[in-house]
């Protein structure tokens, strides 16, 4: 048929076309298939505190976030990992930042998760020449660098260059993490309420988590330092799970002091819980009380050391009302 | 090169590319798995769900804008996509025309003639279109979703268990046997008439049909010297009549009557037919809004049974990162992409327990795979091409980063089943669900508990310090020195307790460490105890993963089980203030 | 040589397609224009806006207390009304008042579940004589809504009295959010009756409740709650206190005729119940409630809501300073 040939032509035109079409459907899967982002999530970041979120204008990242649990702390900070390890330590994540207008100007964010609200507290030691800040209740500034507490974290910006924009910048990149970070609060016993005030020295309250006095029995400690007409005292409340967890540490307490020879020095007074031992001329008074333990430990003048008991004593019963 | 031949080629390159999609639909690197193909382009090509969700929703998901190319293509050329795309098309398509060979041309015929049935598909496209106004149900019988449907989820597991090539061990599906008997029943059914799904019942196909009323090109007759041969209508794959009156609707462009005329009369053209065109669908405007109005209809009578609201399955846990379920159903189109990609095999179709409207959409059967919910696992809602199941990241489901606020999604809440737990009913240690809990702090804690053991009480014969003989019978040899057993003077307190090293069938030995601080009496008695650690689930804590579940060895009914109280994506389903 | 027959036909033909072409143009553009409003709207159902409750108090009648004794509640609650320094001091011609009673259970009145039928049909009356507009009966009961109302008696005393019953149907709830509120957060409540009101008045009866100790009027409000307000229990007295913070009523009356001394909230016997013969009415609801406890043999310290309303600044517990010595009727 004469109109054969260009219907054929046609039909081939089309054909090819289609086909072209296919071509190009392959070709652009392909490359399609070649570009994937290999999303290995990163466990190890994820796991970790991302502390993207965090940033102020001013700061950049200067390197990738680190993690660290108890058995590799030291990686990171050699004999002093220790100190973390026996108040608690869950994992410390780190990261190092650089001012964006000077890159070579940079700081390390240390953040310690101490898992319980008390094990920050235990590792947070205020240094000669630190100056208080206004950011948590416990924070403080030496050197450039930031230290402070926020619920169970204890927190260090170090900065490698003490200039004034990196103090800047790391407050700004501490106000941060503080509006940021959720902590607990509910339930948490304010240790200042837990001291009678007077005759406390100041900013001595701090908490030890274990063997205290080199008691295995006594962990999670309440020290705070007294001075009363010049003579220092000592004295430790200890918050437990249960009256009887607390009759069991005083009693281990006692057992402690009597190996050693401790004898009591006075008779056992009215007041029910509250007992002493001298011991090479030093008085330990002791009591339990409801949940607490407490007392005061080796003061060498024995009526400081009872009046400052006695007051302990009413002063954690009142509490308990 | 003739057009028959380029729409072959078409349509293996589009099915050869589908099953390869489904094989590929791995999350991995390598080159057999997914890497960066776009195992949802067909999905996303075809325009049903776009239509369906759009209705439904009210909103689509980027990719499925894919679909304006299939609808530009069939409105400028109309059923393109049908004769030369869809691979169920192409299935049908072989499938009838190995059922055609051999057959006369009568026969033939018969086979390819039209049927007023025909317009059931319209029918059916016109009462999921009225359903959209409450749910999304095109997932159903929309031929894309059915098929990938059909080959992710049966054929290649089916396929796999001869060699384990793409899964290491058995891929389940409980719906299995319904998935793939509808997939089979949808292609045999072409022996009996070819593209009989096609023909009868494809939503696509109907809607594609209207859409390309007035395409530009179309399939007709040219010259007038027909010779009534019967040659194009024997080999009409649309069943739409091309010498006569043809209807447009019905043609699928395979262009097999162009091929076959042995004079040239039928071409592809954009002049009307000489023989007569019926360009839309075989339903009349009545057929239409009384399809429409039964949609619309049914929609809230299915609602009715209250399987979304107060009447919801506690078994319907579904993916982390679904909507919420109205939302869910507006978007769900069935395609099982989700159930393919995970990667413990946890997903499986539903059944009717979410009501009709969930039939085959993704739940969690924990005690399916490899192990509930998969921690650090996102990818059922990367797969999702509709946005049923939202593309979360990993920070969002275990709710760190930017989430710690709104803390991690939860699925659902585990449960102790105390009748059924070895330490709360049965005196055996146990804690396997403790153990596998993946979140931090674990959602589940154990409380101890020393309870008496049967025939435990015996009297002493003569003891030690750190042992005892008894002048009752004992078990067997080993039976209480599993470490789990202890043994006290009866009635003593805690702190008399010792744990059992060894046991024989007369004496009991506790270790030397931590003698009795007085040995028992010959005389007393004795009594053994067993240590049970006691699971209590923290519903603040629990994600619902369901890993305690799967792990639970009470296997037939576990005695730890997940049910979708606390899901985060329900309010109305939470548990705790 | 053109044929005019079939340049006809090629014309027409030309037209036909040129119409195809515009009618394909048309749908692929109203395809686009769809495809690209839809993408990127989030399509998510839900959402309804957010209503917060007015304040139906009225300050200018000041902070009152009345506590009446007897056995006859209409003429009791008559009685307290003028002690308040008279209805016409809260209700104002043209009023739409509305009473939020206690029909939690579908109980008989004699069982004194429920806000008695007779008390509510006297104040019903007495607010239509002071000239309101309107006056309507609501709660969101616990059992069914109907049988409450029959079964308690109130739906027939409002009828009788002139007063409107509405029933909690589901679209009169709206979400709302107690400013300061921890619970109360986008929870939907009975808007639907409050909405355009002008007083709230609360009644309710002196029950026991074995989970919060007492309910009162402030635990009143919980009847105007919706969802699944059963999980407040798990902190039921930071709920209760919520709901006084939520509701400033005109008026509450407190109704300890007959007190349900046990096995409340449902109690179900004559047993559970005794003759307190004591009414009162009070524009504080901390107050209110600070004194109700004594029906119950209970002080305010052992109903934590009490002291967490007050501090929360809903009212004030101090009662003494409210009252004259109650007024015996019999």
């Amino acid at each position: 048929m004469t109109s054969d040939r260009p219907r054929k032509l046609a039909q081939t035109v089309v054909s090819l076309c289609v086909l072209a079409a296919l071509a190009g459907v392959a070709v652009g899967l392909f490359i399609k298939q070649s570009r994937f982002d290999s999303g290995r999530p990163e466990h190890a970041a994820a796991a970790a505190m991302s502390f993207e979120h965090l940033l102020p204008d001013a700061l950049m990242p200067m390197s990738p976030p680190e993690r660290f649990t108890p058995a590799t702390l030291w990686k990171k900070i050699d004999g002093a990992a220790e100190f973390y390890i026996d108040a608690g330590l869950a994992e410390l994540s780190c990261q190092r930042f650089a001012l964006a207008a000077s890159p070579a100007d940079w700081l390390e964010l240390y953040v310690y998760d101490m898992a319980e609200w008390e094990g920050a507290l235990a590792v947070f030691t205020p240094r000669e020449g630190a100056t208080a800040v206004d950011l948590t209740d416990r924070a403080y500034e030496s050197g450039g660098s930031l230290f402070f507490v926020h619920g169970r974290y204890y927190v260090e910006v170090r900065a490698a260059q003490p200039t004034e924009q990196l103090a800047e910048a790391g407050m700004a990149l501490a106000r941060n993490f503080v509006a940021e970070t959720r902590i607990v609060t509910a339930g948490r016993l304010d240790p200042a309420k837990l001291f009678p005030q007077s005759g406390l020295v100041p900013d001595s309250i701090r908490f030890k988590k274990s063997n205290v006095f080199g008691l295995a029995e006594l962990d999670n400690v309440w020290l705070a330092d007294y001075e009363i007409d010049g003579v220092k005292a000592r004295a430790f409340i200890s918050c437990r799970d249960s009256a009887e967890d607390g009759e069991r540490v005083f009693a281990a307490y006692l057992d402690f002091l009597g190996q050693f020879g401790a004898e009591r020095a006075w008779e056992l007074l009215h007041r029910t819980g509250v007992t002493d031992r001298e011991l090479s001329g030093n008085y330990y008074y002791i009591f339990y009380s409801g949940r607490f333990v407490g007392g005061v430990h080796e003061c060498p003048d024995q009526k400081t050391a009872h009046q400052l008991a006695y007051e302990l004593h009413d002063h954690v019963g009142s509490l308990q009302e | 090169m003739r057009i028959v031949t380029a729409r072959r080629i078409s349509q293996v390159f589009f099915l050869v590319l589908f099953v390869w999609l489904c094989v590929v639909a791995t999350p991995g690197e390598r080159w057999f798995q997914q890497r960066g193909w776009p195992i949802n382009w067909l999905l996303q090509l075809n325009p049903l769900p776009a239509v369906g969700v759009g209705l439904a929703a009210g909103a689509i998901t980027a990719g499925l804008l894919w679909a304006l190319v299939t609808v530009v293509m069939t409105v400028i050329l109309g059923r393109a996509f049908c004769g030369w795309v869809c691979p169920l098309g192409t299935i049908n398509q072989a499938v009838g025309y190995m059922g055609k060979r051999g057959k006369a041309l009568p026969a033939k015929l018969r086979a390819n003639e039209y049927r007023k049935a025909q317009s059931l598909k319209y029918v059916i496209l016109a009462v999921l279109i009225g359903l959209t106004a409450v749910t999304l149900q095109t997932g159903l019988l929309d031929p894309i979703s059915l098929v990938h449907r059909s080959v992710q989820l049966v054929v290649l597991p089916a396929v796999d268990e001869m060699g384990h090539w793409i899964w290491p061990a058995t891929r389940y599906n409980t719906a299995s046997l319904v998935v793939g008997s509808v997939f089979g029943g949808a292609v045999l059914a072409n022996l009996i008439v070819p593209r009989f799904f096609c023909r009868f019942l494809c939503p696509l196909g109907a809607l594609l049909g209207v859409l390309g009323r007035f395409a530009i090109w179309r399939v007709g007759r040219s010259g007038a010297e027909c010779t009534n041969c019967g040659l194009c209508r024997a080999n009409c794959e649309g069943a739409c009549d091309p010498p006569g009156q043809i209807r447009t609707a019905e043609c699928v462009l395979c262009m097999n009557c162009v091929d076959k005329c042995p004079r040239g009369v039928m071409t592809y053209q954009t002049r009307r037919s000489l023989g007569g065109e019926i360009a839309g669908p075989d339903i009349s405007r009545r057929g239409v809004l009384l399809s429409l109005a039964s949609g619309i209809a049914a929609g809230p009578v299915i609602r009715l049974a209250g399987k979304i609201s107060t009447n919801w399955h506690p078994s319907v846990i579904r993916p982390p990162g679904s909507l919420a379920e109205a939302d869910f159903l507006n978007r769900c189109i069935k395609c099982g992409q989700c159930m393919r990609v995970c990667p413990t095999n946890v997903l499986q179709p539903a059944g009717l327990a979410g009501g009709l409207e969930g039939l085959w959409t993704p739940v969690l059967n924990n005690r399916i795979g490899t192990s509930g919910c998969q921690l650090n696992c996102v990818a059922c809602g990367q797969a999702c091409p509709t946005g049923a199941i939202r593309p979360i990241s990993l920070d969002e489901k275990l709710g760190l980063g930017e989430f710690a606020e709104r803390g991690p999604i939860r699925l659902g809440t585990a449960f102790v089943d105390r009748g059924r737990c070895l330490p709360w009913a049965m005196n055996t240690p146990c804690i396997v669900c403790e153990e596998n809990c993946p979140v931090s702090p674990k959602a589940i804690i154990c409380r101890e508990v020393f309870q008496g053991v049967r025939g435990g009480v015996l009297p002493v014969a003569a003891s030690g310090a750190d042992h005892v003989m008894l002048g009752a019978a004992m078990p067997a040899e080993g039976a209480w020195a599993t470490g789990d057993y202890y043994v006290m003077p009866l009635g003593a307190g805690a702190d008399q307790r010792r744990r059992i090293l060894e046991q024989t069938a007369d004496t009991i030995r506790i270790g030397p460490a931590k003698p009795w601080t007085q040995p028992p009496a010959p005389g007393s008695r004795i009594e053994v105890r067993v240590r049970l650690q006691r699971p209590y689930v923290d519903p603040a804590r629990c994600i619902g993963c369901g890993t305690c579940e799967h792990e639970c060895p009470v296997s037939g009914r576990r005695a730890i089980r997940v049910t979708a109280e606390n899901e985060t994506r329900s309010g109305d389903h939470s548990l705790l203030l | 040589m053109s044929d005019p027959a079939v340049n006809n036909v090629e014309v027409s033909t030309r037209r036909e397609f040129l119409g195809r072409c515009v009618k394909a143009g048309v749908t692929v553009a109203a395809a686009g224009g769809l495809g690209a409003y839809l993408v990127g709207r989030t399509g998510l159902a839900g959402g309804a806006e957010q209503v917060t409750l007015a304040d139906y108090s009225v300050p200018a009648a000041g902070r009152r207390m009345a506590v009446v004794t007897g056995d006859n509640r209409a003429d009791m609650v008559e009685r307290g009304l003028a002690m308040m320094g008279g209805l016409e001091q809260f209700i104002a011609a043209g009023d739409r008042v509305v009473i939020k009673v206690n029909a939690a259970f579908a109980s008989p009145p004699e069982l004194c579940a429920t806000a008695n039928p007779d008390l509510v049909a006297k104040v019903a009356a007495m607010c239509l004589r002071c000239g309101a507009r309107q006056v309507v009966v609501t709660d969101n009961p616990i059992n069914d809504p109907v049988s409450c109302f029959e079964l308690s008696g109130i739906g027939p005393a409002a009828r009788r009295a002139g007063a409107k019953l509405v029933l909690p149907k589901a679209d009169l709830f709206r979400p709302t959010t107690v400013a300061g509120g921890r619970l109360l957060r986008d929870w939907p409540v009975l808007h639907g009756p409050l909405d355009g009101a002008d007083k709230l008045i609360g009644i309710t009866p002196v029950k026991d409740h074995r989970r919060s100790g007492a309910s009162m009027t402030m635990k009143n409000w919980y009847g105007l709650l919706g969802g699944r307000r059963n999980k407040f229990h798990q902190d039921i007295h930071n709920a209760i206190k919520e709901l006084a913070m939520m509701v400033r009523p005109t008026m509450v009356i407190l109704d300890g005729t007959v007190t349900m001394m046990r096995n409340g909230p449902t109690g179900g016997s004559p047993d559970d119940l005794e003759a307190t013969r004591t009414m009162i009415l009070s524009t504080d609801q901390v107050a209110a409630d600070a004194y109700g406890a004594a029906l119950l043999g209970r002080t305010p310290a052992e109903l934590p809501f009490i002291a967490k309303a007050a501090a929360a600044g809903a009212g004030s517990a101090d009662y003494q300073d409210l009252l004259s010595p109650p007024e015996e009727l019999n």
